[in-house]
């Protein structure tokens, strides 16, 4: 049984630098249904919304309701205790979001090229948080 | 698993620096994805320390409840 234990314990303490990422690590808030919808809806709409990137029209309007969707996922997860992980990635893709409606507001055209990156970008920053979320315990 | 997104994030900056190369991006449309490259990286690094903390608690759980076991 000690050797069990030795075994379980050896690599814990590997792992863990300090103990207060043990702590937080042992108070990480378990899956979160609500959560990971906001990182698949965040990733399905942006890569939809890359392929109308020629019409600036629609472009417009889906610049709004992204950056609205990432503002929700970043209010909802940024209350919840514990969270910091996760309150962390929602406020830095709300960050990418945010200048979309910004830019689409402004006089000046908005080339098909920015948009695309863009909505690349938000693709990959929630899929990454969909990855990491998609692992935490059930 | 967050190494292949890291390598995505990487091609979509070569393809920014060949958009501003060719002349597809404005100054400030280039500066700002340049930022927002940054921003994708940083969500990719919390990812995966996200990951480690939900490794080190399993292993917590499997520890703890091996203590109690044996008490």
């Amino acid at each position: 049984m000690r050797r069990i234990l030795l075994f379980l314990f050896v690599p814990l303490l590997v792992g863990c630098g300090t103990v207060q990422q043990a702590w937080e690590s042992y108070w990480l808030p378990p899956f979160d249904n609500r959560e990971y919808t906001y990182a698949v809806e965040l990733r399905t709409m942006s890569e939809f919304m890359a392929g109308q990137c020629q019409d600036a029209k629609i472009s417009a309007e889906n610049a709004t309701v992204i950056h609205r969707k990432a503002q929700e996922f970043h209010n909802y997860a940024r209350e919840l205790q514990n969270n910091r992980d996760v309150a962390a990635m929602a406020a830095s893709i709300k960050e990418i979001t945010v200048t979309l409606p910004e830019r689409y507001a402004r006089s000046e055209p908005v080339s098909p090229a920015y948009c695309r990156s863009k909505y690349s970008l938000i693709t990959l920053a929630s899929t990454g948080a969909q990855q990491a979320m998609a692992r935490k315990k059930r | 698993m967050m190494d292949a997104i890291l390598l995505a994030i990487e091609a979509e900056l070569q393809q920014i620096q060949r958009d501003i190369a060719a002349g597809n991006l404005s100054k400030s449309e280039a500066e700002e994805l340049l930022r927002d490259i940054d921003l994708a990286k940083t969500v990719t690094t919390t990812a995966e320390a996200l990951e480690k903390k939900t490794q080190v608690q399993a292993l917590l759980d499997a520890t703890i409840t091996m203590v109690l076991a044996v008490a």
